[in-house]
This record gives structure tokens, C-alpha cells and sequence, in this order.
């Protein structure tokens, strides 16, 4: 560590007299060479790489033949139709490697790694590193995705060009005064000058104007992004610690991604299951902390096809960070495509329920439990999975049970009956949420996790 | 007081320079110290408490920056990362600016511009001191035990349910620091209201005094409300009594009214006592009198006011009313005008002076390009539309690094370079002092400035880990802080090695007209023989250059005769 910390003060010592990118990739080096003692991902299906881009070109006009790379990056879990966005760098390369995320960048391979020991498994792997509308946006802003973040892009190059004026002003005539009064033997201060009524107005006033017209520009476009549209399209976020879920009106779930038609207005109905959080939208100029007790609500002009990044801006704790959301401007088609597909997910290829240990598998990842529980047996914020079916649970008010279904719908439903030993109150409460195939899912995939060891 | 104590205030008509018996020779042993009741010495007790709180913080902001350094994880966890930008927060607000300028300078300067012995009530005074090393101490235990994670506004209800960390043991820290403040605020006030000189008139009172005074004012109305809070979240805590946590049927946007309605007030208790300084500095280094004193004045005390009516500019996507949003927004472009007003003020006051860049006046000047800057961009937080996008994002982040880093800190320099031959009776190297002011000044632009872009661009702020497209921005803030570091070092070592090796001070080494250059440097225990009579503070005439004394004296005939 302490051989990582002079790499790096030395690099920005460095930096003074040499460009930004070189020792960047200086100061990446000793963490690429760090051992990693990553998880080994949990035992997956082999992919079907020709399958797949067999049904990829089955929907093209020309089908598209995919090189050795390609290939490869299809077999670590990218969807074909991602490919193309690796070259863009708006997907990332599967890496294999929880710690390490690979991309593109103008035709060169870059490497984000964190250390082994630092880092936590990030909530939104998933996410391109690169948000489209950050990369395309000028000096100080992103791209305006909407006529409302327009109006607010106006009124900020009008405060922008104001304090550009008024700092030039003031430093011009700082460094003025002070070279043409600095001190010289035998000359001395102009002492009559001790105020001037008419320039005194003068500069109080004008700036009143100046403020007074940001102000009430500030305003009337304020109320506009507060004020939804009445045939707006009603999308539902569920906020909790680290991760996001879209709720549709007939009922759809979307965890950390949420699509929506072109050219509609949404009107996000938000709150969340613990502590505050906050929905950042750049690319709309949009952003409102949502509350565990109220619901707040923000609307937007989806605009052409498109992606974006939804952050979460308000400090929520430990993976804080890593609370990202996705949301995808779809083409009506592609919309409609989208809401039935995600609609059906515990359905499988043949019309049928899928089993419920993929059930389980899923809702692992789609409801997040993965941010709390492992599956490899490390301790985290919550008990992990690993082992825990028909072990015995030691609880803060001294008493033991063995864990078995009944346990375990118990903790889902309600989670503070009985605490754990040595964790606090995090979980959230899913007794309304959680369906019964959901919740046999999870029961599934814990029982298959019985003989994977333990640390905790 | 023995005879040697009592020396002849004038040696050959001119003022005495030194005195072999000063404040800090006059007595000696731990003891007279720690149970002093002298403005000076209890001043200079929390100079080094504050300096070292001051390293400590300094200490997680590099923590934060190296960090920040590349994406992914480098060296911390995001826990550990959540816990480094708490604490730099929570050590710098409440254990560093807040009392930074008041209760350190303010101590050992305040009296002596009064001509006066002492405060008011001098052991309150040293209470407050203790108050202040108590909520120090109360921080100190919550770093060895399990640390703090909430961010140093103790948000609800993350703080008082979720956050695993020893919230209690901190918010009981601000609590104390909270009652040192109050107490300092008091005694500060009635010390400016009862022990002026004869002849200072409320419009012959320096200009750091009207400061100081908004400052009190502030002081004592707000941080009560703050005391309560913190007791409300403890309570809620460890009580389980709902207030804050709506799942005991709380509401955590109560907490962050409560919370603001002293947090934009300490806001300006940070930055008024640095204009304060600055104005002092100003008119000093350029040899000439203020210009527009009773408009600096007067925007003093407007700002101390108006500061209790903002509070919900810091709510404006907390799901604050349109209505609420509107007044807010309103109320705070008047807050601007009167910041703005001190800027021009301080402009004309150059304009036809006989300006010298002794390192005091050219933190003064940094100053005002910082707080230029800072302030503007206030402007695009103040407008509703430009703040929802902004709000909680880097752009916050450098506007307030730059209005309470650029502001007060610079101004702090400022203040410690200007009365440090008065408070250690010993000059630092000038050359070495503009050095260190101009590297400072050059590194924190490159740290805070990159902020703004990324922070516009969408950066949220409190990230341990961000996307490769804010990569630069955070590279070039990285190397910025390393370049301030080593400009803060270079103070350090100027000014503690001037206290070994520097030459005496004279008793006015820049020059200025207000009472605390009259006495000796370093000031004797009881400051002055007799009261001084004030006049004008800001007539520079009233002294001159002194080649033989190397510092400035009073002009003979021009002053009115001490009073007996």
C-alpha cells in the first residue's frame, strides 16, 4: 500500500511537466500487477456463442460475421448486438474479473483495475463506461437531451458569460491598480477618495438588475420542470441502498435499467425503501432526492432514441458510488418489444415457468441481494448465502434456529423479527414486493449454496 | 505586576518596539498557561488546536484526492473512502474555519483593537477554550473507534439508523464546539458594545470589528439551533424517539431545516470575519483610506441577517414547495449584492494607492480573485433552474472549496501573516511568505477549478469510484492538491522558523492606523499603559515610515494626546 501511495505522489508530482494520460497509465501499472484474489463468478451455463449469433443475424438484414475478439467477448456474456458499442466504448468488454473493467477508447484497449483487497463488487457492472452524453457535450455541459434542459443551458451560458465578464472586469483592473499605485518613494496615496455616492448606486443597482433577471429566468423555467405535462407517462423508481427498480403502470419490473418511448413526456413517481436518495439525470437537466416517506416526482421529454446514465446524487452510504441506473429512449417498436420481454423473465423459451433455482439466480442479481449477500462465502454488509441452509443462526436476542424455508421467508418478509448476531438493520423489507415464485427462486438457489464454506 | 512590567510607553518621542517583559515571557510553567485568563495566550492556545485539526483534515483531503487519482478502487474501500471524506469534512467545518479566524485571531486581535485589556468575560473565555478542546477530544475518540460515515451534515435517516459508525460520540463533539462558538460570540459582543475606546464611535469602528460583530450576532442566535438538533439525533438514536427516522415516524426533511437553519448561517461565520480581514489588509497595504466604509460596514450586518433567511436554498431538490423554492431563491440574490458591494469597495480602495504585495496583501489580493469566483458561481446555484442539475454534484464541491478554501482559508493567511509580528513579536522571510502564497494560490486553482467542469458535466459528489470520462478532471485536482500542499508547508515552515530565527518585529511593521500597532510587538500582559484615544481607523496619514525603527510611527502633531 504504502509502495501504491508514492506511486502515486510521485506521478502527480510528475504531472506538473508531463501530460495527464502517460502517467495515468503509469499509476495503473503496479494495481494490473497486484494479484487478484477475485471471487470466481458464480458457476454459469456455457454460452452458445453460434446460437446467439445465429438469432442476432436471424433480425438483420445483412448478417454480420464476428471476428475471434468478437467471439470471445459474446462467450464472456456481451449480447451481440453490444458489439458494436465496445468500438464506441459505450459497453464494456467482459473482463471475468469483478475488479477490472475493459474498454474502448478510440480503437485502443483501456483498463480500469481496482485493487483486490478495495474493492466491492460493483452494483452496476453492466453500465458503459463512457456515457454518451457526457463525451458529446461541450467544455461545460452534457448534451441538452431536452427542450427544458435547452432553457436551463441558456440561462447557465447567461450566468456563465456574466461571471466571465464581471471576473475579468475585477481581475483587470485588480492587476491594474496594483501595478500603476504600486508604492514609490516620495508618492503617496490619493486620501480624498473615500466614497462616491453615484458609483456607490451605480454598482449596487446594476447587479440587482443583472440577479434580479437570473432569478426570475431561474423561476419560470423551474416551474416547467416541475410541472408534468397531464398526458405524461407515469414511470415508478423504487430507490434502496445501492440499487434502483422501475415499476410500469401494468405492473412490469425493471431492476437498474428503465426504457421509454421516444418524444414522451415521463413523470418519474419516486421513493425509497430506507434512506435518502437522489435521481440525477443529466442529460435532462433533471434531479430530485427521493424519501423514504413521501413520494417526489420529476418529469422529462424523452426525446429521439437514445441512451443515458441515471445517477444517484445524494451520499446513501457504503456503495454510494456504484448506485447507477440506465435509461434507454427506445423507439415505440422497440419499447413495446422491451416492456414484454421484461415483463416475462421468470418465463422461459417454451411459454413455461423457468425452474426455481434460475428464478432464484435471477432475482439475485435483479433485486440486488448481491449488494448485501455474497454467494462465496465472504462477510458483508448482510449474512452471506454461501452455507447458510440447515446451518444453525445465532440472533441478537441470544436464541438459535436452524435455517430452513421457513426461516428464510421469514427474514425476506420480515427481515427485523429476528436479527442475525453481529449485523444491523439494512435489509429491506420485501413482504408486500416479493412474489411466491420469487421467493421459492431464492429459497432454491440458497439451498444450492449449502456447501459452498463460509467465512462469517 | 511588578515594575518591570510597567515601561515607559515612549522612548526619544517615539513609540517602545519591544519589550523585554511581553505576554508570553511574563509568567511561565504549563500551568500559566493552561489557566491563563489573557486574551493572547488563549488565542494562542487555539492557534496550535486549530492548526492541528487543520493538518488533520488536510491529511483525509489527500487521503480523498489520491484516492480519486484513477477510477477503480486504489487504495481504500468505499467505506474506508465514505469515512476519509466525512471526517475531512466534519475536522475542517467544525474544528477549523468555523473558529479559525474568530477564535483564534479574533482573540489575540479583538481586545487589543478595542485598546482594552482583555474580553469582556475573560474566563468564559478560556471555558470556550476548553469547550473547544473537549468537542476536539470527543472527534479524537470517535477516529479511534469506529469512525464516521454519514457526511459531515449527519443527513437523516442514514445517521440515525443505518450508519454503523459513532455518530453519537461526533455529534456530541459539535455540541461542544457548538456551546465554544456561542460563548465566543457572547463574549465578543458585549466586549465591542461595553469596552470601546473613548473616541470609537460605531463609524470609527475598524472594519474587522463590524465583521466580528455580524459574526457574534450569528454566532449566538443560530448555533443553539444547532445544539438542538444534533441533541434531537442523538436522542433519536440511542432513544429510538421518532423525529428524523420516518420508520419511527420521523421526517428526514425536518432534520435538514433544522440542520441548514444553522448551517448557511455558520456559512457566512466562515467567510464574514475573512472579508473582515481583508478589508483591514486592503486599506493598509495601500496606504490609503477604505473606500465606502459604511457601505462594507453596513453590508456586514445586512449579511448577518439575511444569512438566517437562506437556509432553504440547500433544499431545493429535497422536495422543498415551489413556493418555499421561490422565496428562497429570492432571498438569496439579496444575500450577493452586499458580497459583491465589498469586492467593488475593495477595488476603489486600490484605485490611486500606494500599493505594496507584502505577502499579507497579496493573500488579500488572491482573495479577492477566489472569492470572485466563488461567489459568481454561487450565482448558478442560486437560480433555480441551473441548480437542480447542479445540486450535489462537483460544481457545489469546488464552489464552496472556493468560497470557504479560497476565502477563508486565504484570508486566515492573510491574518496570521498580518498579525503574526504582532501576536510572536518575530518577522518571517517575505520572500519565502509570497513564495508560499503564490504556489498555494497556483495549486488550489489547478485542484478546485478542474471541479467546476466535471461537476457541470454530471460528476456527483461524495464518489469513491467515478466513470473514465471524468478521469482528467480528477488527475488535474489530484496534482493541484499536491501543489497546495506543498505551498501550505512552505508556510508552516516560514512562519514557525521565523519564531526561532526571525528579526524583532517593530511595534506597526505595514503601516495601518487601527489601535492593536500602538502597543508593542509582541503586546505586553496588560496591552496597554493607558486607554488609547481611536479616530479614524483608516486615517494612514496619522503614521510614518521610521527607517531607525524599520516600522511605522505615530506622526507627531497629528494625533490628539493619549487621554489619562
Amino acid at each position: 500500500m504504502i509502495m501504491r501511495i508514492e506511486a502515486l505522489l510521485l506521478a502527480g508530482l510528475c504531472f506538473l511537466g508531463s501530460a495527464a494520460p502517460n502517467f495515468a497509465q503509469e499509476a495503473e501499472a503496479p494495481a494490473a500487477e497486484a494479484p487478484t484474489e477475485a471471487a470466481a463468478p458464480a458457476a454459469k451455463k456455457p454460452i452458445d456463442v453460434d446460437k446467439l449469433i445465429a438469432d442476432f443475424n436471424a433480425g438483420q438484414a445483412a448478417p454480420r460475421t464476428f471476428n475471434a475478439d468478437e467471439r470471445e467477448w459474446i462467450a464472456g456474456g456481451l449480447a451481440p448486438e453490444e458489439v458494436e458499442l465496445v468500438y464506441k466504448g459505450h459497453a464494456a468488454i467482459p473482463s471475468g474479473d469483478p475488479n477490472k473493467v475493459i474498454y474502448m477508447r478510440d480503437g485502443e484497449i483501456h483498463e480500469i483495475v481496482s485493487h483486490a483487497k478495495y474493492s466491492t463488487p460493483p452494483v452496476a457492472q453492466n453500465l458503459p463506461p463512457f456515457a454518451t452524453e457526457v463525451e458529446n457535450g461541450s467544455f461545460w455541459l452534457p448534451v441538452a437531451a431536452s427542450e427544458t434542459a435547452k432553457s436551463v443551458d441558456a440561462m447557465f451560458n447567461f450566468i456563465m458569460w456574466t461571471s466571465y465578464i464581471f471576473t475579468a472586469i475585477i481581475g483587470i483592473l485588480m492587476v491594474v491598480f496594483c501595478i500603476k499605485y504600486r508604492r514609490r518613494p516620495g508618492v503617496r496615496a490619493d486620501q480624498s477618495i473615500t466614497h462616491n455616492t453615484p458609483i456607490e448606486i451605480i454598482w449596487s443597482v446594476l447587479p440587482t438588475i443583472l440577479v434580479a433577471i437570473m432569478f426570475w429566468g431561474g423561476y419560470t423555467t423551474f416551474l416547467d420542470m416541475r410541472t408534468p405535462p397531464p398526458d405524461a407517462m407515469v414511470v415508478r423508481a423504487n430507490a434502496s441502498q445501492w440499487a434502483w427498480n422501475f415499476v410500469y403502470d401494468n405492473g412490469v419490473e425493471s431492476p437498474g435499467e428503465f426504457h421509454v418511448p421516444a418524444n414522451t413526456p415521463i413523470e418519474m413517481m419516486m421513493t425509497s425503501a430506507d434512506v435518502l436518495h437522489s435521481f440525477h439525470l443529466p442529460a435532462f437537466r433533471q434531479k430530485s432526492d427521493i424519501l423514504p416517506n413521501r413520494y417526489t416526482s420529476i418529469w422529462f421529454d424523452s426525446g429521439e432514441p437514445a441512451t443515458y446514465r441515471v445517477y444517484c446524487s445524494e451520499y446513501c452510504g457504503q456503495l454510494h458510488s456504484d448506485m447507477y441506473a440506465k435509461l434507454v429512449v427506445d423507439t415505440p417498436e422497440d419499447y413495446e418489444k422491451w416492456l414484454v420481454e421484461t415483463g416475462n423473465w421468470m418465463v422461459g423459451e417454451d411459454g413455461e415457468l423457468l425452474p426455481p433455482l434460475e428464478i432464484g439466480e435471477l432475482t439475485y442479481t435483479r433485486r440486488n441481494c448481491k449488494a448485501c449477500h455474497s454467494i462465496d462465502g465472504t462477510k458483508g454488509v448482510a449474512p452471506t448465502f454461501a452455507g447458510l441452509f440447515g446451518s444453525e443462526r445465532k440472533f441478537a436476542d441470544g436464541s438459535t434456529r436452524v435455517a430452513d424455508a421457513d426461516y428464510i421467508i421469514q427474514s425476506i418478509r420480515e427481515p427485523y423479527s429476528q436479527l442475525v448476531e453481529g449485523y444491523g438493520e439494512q435489509m429491506t423489507v420485501y413482504s408486500p414486493m416479493l412474489p411466491p415464485e420469487q421467493i421459492d427462486g431464492i429459497i432454491a438457489y440458497i439451498k444450492s449454496l449449502k456447501d459452498v464454506p463460509r467465512v462469517d | 505586576m511588578t515594575q518591570a512590567d510597567i515601561a515607559p510607553s515612549q522612548v526619544q518621542g517615539r513609540p517602545v518596539q519591544h519589550l523585554e517583559k511581553n505576554y508570553i515571557n511574563h509568567s511561565s510553567g504549563i500551568a500559566s498557561w493552561l489557566l491563563t485568563l489573557d486574551h493572547k495566550r488563549i488565542g494562542l492556545m487555539y492557534l496550535m488546536g486549530i492548526s492541528l485539526s487543520f493538518f488533520l483534515g488536510g491529511l483525509f483531503a489527500l487521503g480523498i484526492r489520491l484516492e480519486l487519482f484513477a477510477p477503480g478502487m486504489q487504495f481504500m474501500d468505499a467505506e474506508t473512502y465514505n469515512k476519509v471524506f466525512t471526517l475531512h469534512g466534519a475536522v475542517m467545518v467544525f474544528l477549523f474555519i468555523i473558529p479559525g479566524i474568530p477564535a483564534a485571531l479574533g482573540n489575540v486581535v479583538l481586545p487589543l483593537m478595542l485598546g482594552a485589556k482583555d474580553v469582556a468575560f475573560p474566563r468564559l473565555n478560556l471555558g470556550s477554550f476548553y469547550l473547544w478542546l473537549s468537542g476536539a477530544a470527543f472527534f479524537i475518540y470517535t477516529l479511534f473507534t469506529e469512525q464516521l460515515d454519514t457526511g459531515w451534515t449527519f443527513y437523516t435517516p442514514y445517521s440515525s439508523s443505518y450508519s454503523n459508525t459513532a455518530v453519537i460520540s461526533a455529534t456530541f463533539g459539535v455540541f461542544m464546539l457548538g456551546f465554544s462558538s456561542i460563548f465566543t460570540g457572547l463574549n465578543f459582543l458585549v466586549t465591542i458594545h461595553k469596552m470601546r475606546p473613548p473616541g470609537m464611535t460605531w463609524h470609527k469602528l475598524p472594519l474587522f470589528l463590524w465583521g466580528m460583530y455580524g459574526t457574534a450576532v450569528m454566532q449566538l442566535l443560530a448555533t443553539p439551533v444547532l445544539g438542538i438538533t444534533l441533541l434531537l439525533l442523538v436522542m433519536e438514536t440511542t432513544l429510538g424517539i421518532g423525529i428524523f427516522d420516518p420508520k419511527k415516524g420521523g421526517d428526514p426533511v425536518l432534520y435538514q431545516h433544522f440542520f441548514w437553519f444553522y448551517s448557511h448561517p455558520a456559512v457566512y461565520i466562515m467567510i464574514l470575519p475573512a472579508m473582515a480581514v481583508i478589508s483591514e489588509i486592503i486599506a493598509t497595504f495601500s496606504r490609503k483610506h477604505i473606500f465606502g466604509y459604511k457601505m462594507i460596514a453596513y453590508s456586514s450586518v445586512s449579511i448577518a441577517l439575511l444569512s438566517f433567511l437562506v437556509w432553504g436554498h440547500h433544499m431545493f431538490v429535497s422536495s422543498e414547495s415551489t413556493l418555499a423554492t421561490l422565496i428562497f431563491s429570492a432571498i438569496t440574490f439579496t444575500i450577493a449584492i452586499p458580497s459583491a458591494i465589498k469586492v467593488f469597495n475593495w477595488l476603489a480602495t486600490l484605485y490611486k494607492g500606494s500599493v505594496s504585495m507584502d505577502t499579507p496583501m497579496l493573500y488579500a489580493l488572491e482573495f479577492i480573485w477566489l472569492f470572485t469566483i466563488g461567489g459568481l458561481t454561487g450565482l448558478f446555484l442560486g437560480v433555480l433552474s441551473t441548480d437542480v442539475m447542479l445540486h450535489d454534484t462537483y460544481f457545489v464541491v469546488a464552489h464552496f472549496h472556493y468560497v470557504m478554501v479560497g476565502g477563508t482559508l486565504f484570508a486566515f493567511f492573510a491574518a496570521l501573516h498580518y498579525w503574526w509580528p504582532k501576536m510572536t513579536g518575530k518577522m518571517y522571510s517575505e520572500a519565502m511568505g509570497r513564495a508560499a502564497s503564490v504556489i498555494a494560490f497556483l495549486g488550489f486553482n489547478l485542484a478546485f477549478f478542474p471541479q467546476f467542469i466535471m461537476g457541470s458535466r454530471g460528476m456527483p459528489r461524495r464518489y469513491a469510484d467515478y466513470k473514465p470520462e471524468f478521469e482528467l478532471y480528477h488527475q488535474l485536482s489530484t496534482a493541484g492538491t499536491l501543489v497546495l500542499g506543498v505551498g501550505i508547508a512552505l508556510i508552516a515552515y516560514n512562519l514557525i522558523r521565523s519564531i526561532f530565527s526571525g528579526a524583532k518585529a517593530p511595534a506597526n511593521p505595514w503601516g495601518s492606523a487601527t489601535i492593536e500597532w500602538e502597543c508593542p510587538s509582541p503586546p505586553p500582559h496588560h496591552n496597554f499603559d493607558h486607554p488609547p484615544l481611536a479616530t479614524d481607523p483608516y486615517d494612514m496619514e496619522r503614521v510614518e515610515w521610521d527607517e531607525e525603527v524599520k516600522g511605522y510611527v505615530p506622526v507627531v502633531g497629528r494625533r490628539a494626546p493619549v487621554a489619562h
